[in-house]
């Protein structure tokens, strides 16, 4: 029960949590064609970002959030991609505790991780791994 | 023959950095002032399903130098201010006799509602 949490402080303990389980791989929220000189980056989007309003006119009464954010992961070489994304695997799925870090971070019940599929695109030369992560965010 | 004409440039050295949203944040510094030869100036309209992109493109011939061979080898790393707009380089080319560089830089506008 409590009010909406923020948003910023999700996209940033989001950067902070994967830049730390993948580091020295570069992170970067959404695409975009500068890194197409990188052999391997990942990038993160933010979604479905949802705290269920219970009845009644007040309106900080909200339940736990359930923010999902999608994690790709892009390699020049396959085996660098399937070895990312099993790090992420191992470190984020069935986690609890402290999420995030360099001053934005809270607490999560648990981060549900689903690994989507594995790609790979011509144009840009890179395999890509897609993954679901959810977060628990109790209130 | 068409005309063309030395005007003065700043080429800049690039830099990226990541915010702690995990945006890109470009960095600029400025490399070298020089004199190339500007040519070939034209503005363009795509018109895409949604919107219209208006570009600039400009060709620009330098004296082949290590640092504009260097410009060549990593174009991605380099952004050229001339009309005090910041040019990307689309295309780059190092002339037979490599006695000059050919650029051809790019300015994007920003997308307009068709």
């Amino acid at each position: 029960m409590a009010t909406q949490q923020d948003v910023r402080e999700y996209a940033q303990a989001i950067q902070a949590q994967l830049s730390s389980i993948v580091t020295p791989i570069p992170v970067y929220a959404n695409f975009n064609r500068n890194y197409a000189t990188q052999p391997k980056f990942l990038t993160w989007q933010l979604r479905d970002v949802h705290q269920p309003v219970y009845t009644g006119n007040i309106q900080s009464i909200k339940g736990i959030d359930t923010p999902v954010f999608q994690i790709s992961v892009f390699t020049q070489n396959m085996a660098d991609g399937f070895d990312t994304a099993n790090d992420i695997l191992q470190s984020l799925h069935g986690y609890s505790g402290t999420f995030g870090g360099g001053g934005h971070s809270f607490n999560v019940s648990k981060a549900d991780v689903v690994w989507l599929y594995h790609g790979y695109d011509n144009e840009i030369g890179l395999h890509n791994i897609f993954m679901d992560c959810t977060l628990y965010i109790p209130t | 023959m068409a005309i063309t004409k030395f005007e003065t440039v700043e080429v800049n050295d690039l830099s990226f950095a990541t915010s702690s949203y995990g945006e890109t944040q470009t960095t600029k510094t400025l490399k070298f002032t020089s004199r190339p030869l500007i040519s070939e100036v034209r503005a363009n309209v795509a018109t895409s399903e949604k919107f219209r992109i208006y570009s600039d493109l400009v060709q620009m011939k330098f004296n082949y130098t290590p640092n504009t061979r260097d410009i060549v080898d990593n174009d991605n790393l380099y952004s050229i201010t001339y009309q005090n707009v910041d040019w990307r380089i689309a295309d780059s080319s190092i002339s037979n006799d490599r006695m000059s560089v050919t650029l051809i830089c790019y300015f994007n506008k920003p997308s307009v509602d068709v």
